[in-house]
């Protein structure tokens, strides 16, 4: 048995909108809405959805960035939401995460050694005094980059070298979970492609598992072990990377799929979803893909599915599957 | 029948280190009707070249060349003439629907600015024809929405609108630079699927801009691949991606991850960053990232050499590979 590196349980977060009249509260936003995950230590799941879904508050949440409505985060058993201020601050150095934008994500006015350095701010004082500079190096050196980096600016690098930088920020207190939020969407092709790789040499070098959050199908296959696909705040299906992508299940998988330009296919009519994804502030009562889905039946809108086995490691939500 | 033909077109832009070339004597042809995708990374040129078709570089900037559209000389045209190719002759949708309409009008007044510049239409049968177009671009309830403000209406809608706005003086050419980049898959599709119906219904043609080599691959017939300003391959859609010829082509096509790939391949990169335009190298702009660069490489541009019926390519290195 492994150990368990993630798990939520039954994990959501409602924002409430400011209330537009005197006379009505404000509306809900239902972004998340009980979800329960389980990643083992060396099994990195992906995570895919399309805007709305959920996904960026679930890797929130996750990090102890924003506090859930309800539902608990464990990161290697211990419940973060229990925590204290001062304890959850210490806790951090073995869950980290690296951002999509890495020209947002890194203080234009620090140089690089402070950066990537400032993580280890998380660790014990004594921690910190003897392993700073060469967990610092160590650190810089997996990510591709030099030494004589370190004193460098963040303008001084290409997108690509930024978002190294900041897997180096992550990887410096050596996690055992990072949380990617699209890490690789705002790289060019040919760059997405070598941040890729050096985060599968990470896996394997450093026993680290990845949270990887990507709308991109083709990028979560790369990384991850297992995938999870949401939609509307509910994780719709989730196994192996093998089954999903031989075997996809929830008619939402399928649609992804098929919507998926793919190169060299010729030119094709893509059979997709009709209209846009479902208001956000409204509780189903049947199941929330119901309004868009090829296959719907009377009793999708009346009952809502559960996400339930349906193959040996197969989970969907879909009284169809 | 020839519609736009562009010759030798060369930009040149003001940097912080003086002028630099972002388009490097691009030359294409786009038929009556006909499809044409360029596909590239950011830098690679390829949204100037679209400005540069409209007239709408910024300030500045050089254009030499020429830009045939039915036989007059864009390049040549004063401000006064170019209004009336723009949104006339040529339409544009642009990457980011919501910086591209105007925050404080409605849709309505918005699509109706070129019925009324163009065509001279006003009132009732501006109302009219908007909703018509409304209706055209599949954007749900028009006579309600033509009172919407963007804000109101979700990214797909928002870019629905800007093809609206295109459409509305029946253009000769759509360009359309990204336009669903910041789109997510699945409406991606629909707005593609809605681009490639208007272009055979109306029989306009289209230039198509993505980095996506999905998307440029299902939406057009023939493709060009840029890279550093210059055009690298061009050739039909099916000629060209049955076989990649350019060594940059071919590490692009290479590093797109796909699902259902075998486990524990690796993505081919290509090394290195595209660099700034003023540091690219002078006569084949890819020979620093290129594998198979030689001195060659870099004292000559390379040519655009056939390479079968309908497919060409600027490398040195090409040749060989034919004969191995």
């Amino acid at each position: 048995m492994r150990d368990t590196v993630l798990r939520t349980e039954g994990l959501s977060r409602h924002f409430v909108l400011p209330r537009e009249s005197l006379f009505r509260p404000g509306e809900t936003v239902y972004a998340l809405n009980g979800v329960d995950l389980n990643i083992e230590a060396g099994r990195s799941l992906g995570v895919v959805g399309e805007s709305g879904c959920g996904k960026s508050t679930l890797a929130r949440l996750c990090m102890m960035l924003d506090k859930p409505t309800a539902g608990r985060v464990e990161v290697l058993g211990q419940d973060l939401t229990k925590l204290s201020a001062r304890e959850l601050r210490r806790a951090r150095a073995r869950f980290q995460m690296v951002f999509q934008d890495p020209y947002g994500s890194l203080d234009p006015r620090h140089k690089v050694r402070r950066i990537v350095g400032e993580t280890l701010d998380a660790l014990s004082a004594a921690d910190r005094m003897t392993t700073r500079d060469e967990a610092i190096a160590r650190a810089i050196d997996a990510v591709g980059l030099r030494t004589n980096d370190l004193d460098k600016y963040p303008h001084e690098f290409s997108g690509g070298q930024r978002q190294r930088i900041a897997i180096a920020r992550a990887l410096v207190t050596r996690p055992a979970l990072i949380v990617a939020d699209e890490p690789v969407s705002a790289l060019d092709v040919s760059v997405q492609a070598q941040v890729l790789n050096l985060m599968q040499d990470l896996q394997r070098d450093f026993g680290v598992t990845y949270m990887l959050i990507s709308h991109d199908l083709g990028v979560v296959d790369y990384v991850c072990d297992d995938v999870a696909v949401m939609y509307l705040g509910l994780v719709v299906e989730h196994t192996s990377r093998a089954q999903l992508f031989a075997r996809p299940a929830h008619p939402y998988t399928q649609a992804l799929f098929e919507a998926m330009p793919r190169i060299g296919a010729g030119r094709r009519k893509r059979a997709v979803l009709q209209g846009n994804i479902g208001s956000q502030t409204k509780q189903h009562s049947g199941c929330a893909f119901a309004d868009r889905c090829p296959r719907v039946q009377s009793r999708c809108v009346r009952e809502k599915p559960d996400l339930r086995k349906i193959d040996n490691g197969h989970m969907a939500s879909c009284h169809f599957a | 029948m020839t519609l736009l033909s562009v010759r030798d077109l060369t930009v040149e832009l003001q940097t912080s280190r003086g002028m630099a070339a972002a388009v490097r004597g691009v030359s294409f042809d786009l038929e009556k009707g006909g499809t044409l995708g360029i596909v590239g990374e950011s830098g690679c040129g390829k949204s100037i070249t679209a400005l540069s078709l409209l007239g709408l570089l910024p300030d500045g900037a050089r254009a030499t060349g020429r830009v045939d559209l039915d036989g007059t000389d864009l390049l040549s045209l004063d401000e006064d003439d170019l209004c009336h190719v723009r949104g006339n002759r040529i339409a544009m949708i642009f990457q980011e629907p919501m910086t591209s309409l105007n925050p404080v009008h409605r849709i309505g007044r918005q699509i109706a600015e070129p019925l009324r510049l163009h065509r001279g239409l006003g009132g009732a049968g501006a109302r009219e024809e908007v909703l018509r177009l409304l209706h055209r671009v599949g954007l749900p309830d028009p006579a309600r929405r033509i009172n919407a403000y963007p804000h109101q209406l979700s990214g797909g809608q928002r870019q629905r609108v800007m093809i609206a706005m295109a459409l509305s003086c029946a253009p000769d050419i759509l360009l359309a630079d990204e336009p669903t980049t910041a789109l997510d898959v699945t409406i991606q599709g629909q707005i593609l699927d809605l681009i490639n119906e208007l272009v055979e219904d109306t029989g306009m043609g289209l230039i198509l801009i993505s980095h996506d080599l999905g998307v440029i691959s299902e939406s057009v017939d023939n493709v060009a691949v840029m890279y550093g300003g210059a055009i690298v391959e061009q050739g039909t859609t099916d000629r060209l991606f049955a076989d990649l010829v350019h060594p940059y082509s071919q590490g692009l096509f290479a590093a797109v991850p796909r699902p259902g790939a075998v486990r524990g391949a690796r993505l081919q990169t290509i090394a290195g960053t595209v660099p700034e335009l003023a540091d690219l190298p002078p006569a084949c702009t890819f020979a620093d990232r290129c594998a198979k660069a030689s001195p060659v490489c870099w004292r000559e541009t390379p040519a655009m050499t056939a390479f079968g019926p309908g497919h060409a390519a600027a490398c040195h290195h090409h040749e060989r590979r034919g004969d191995a």
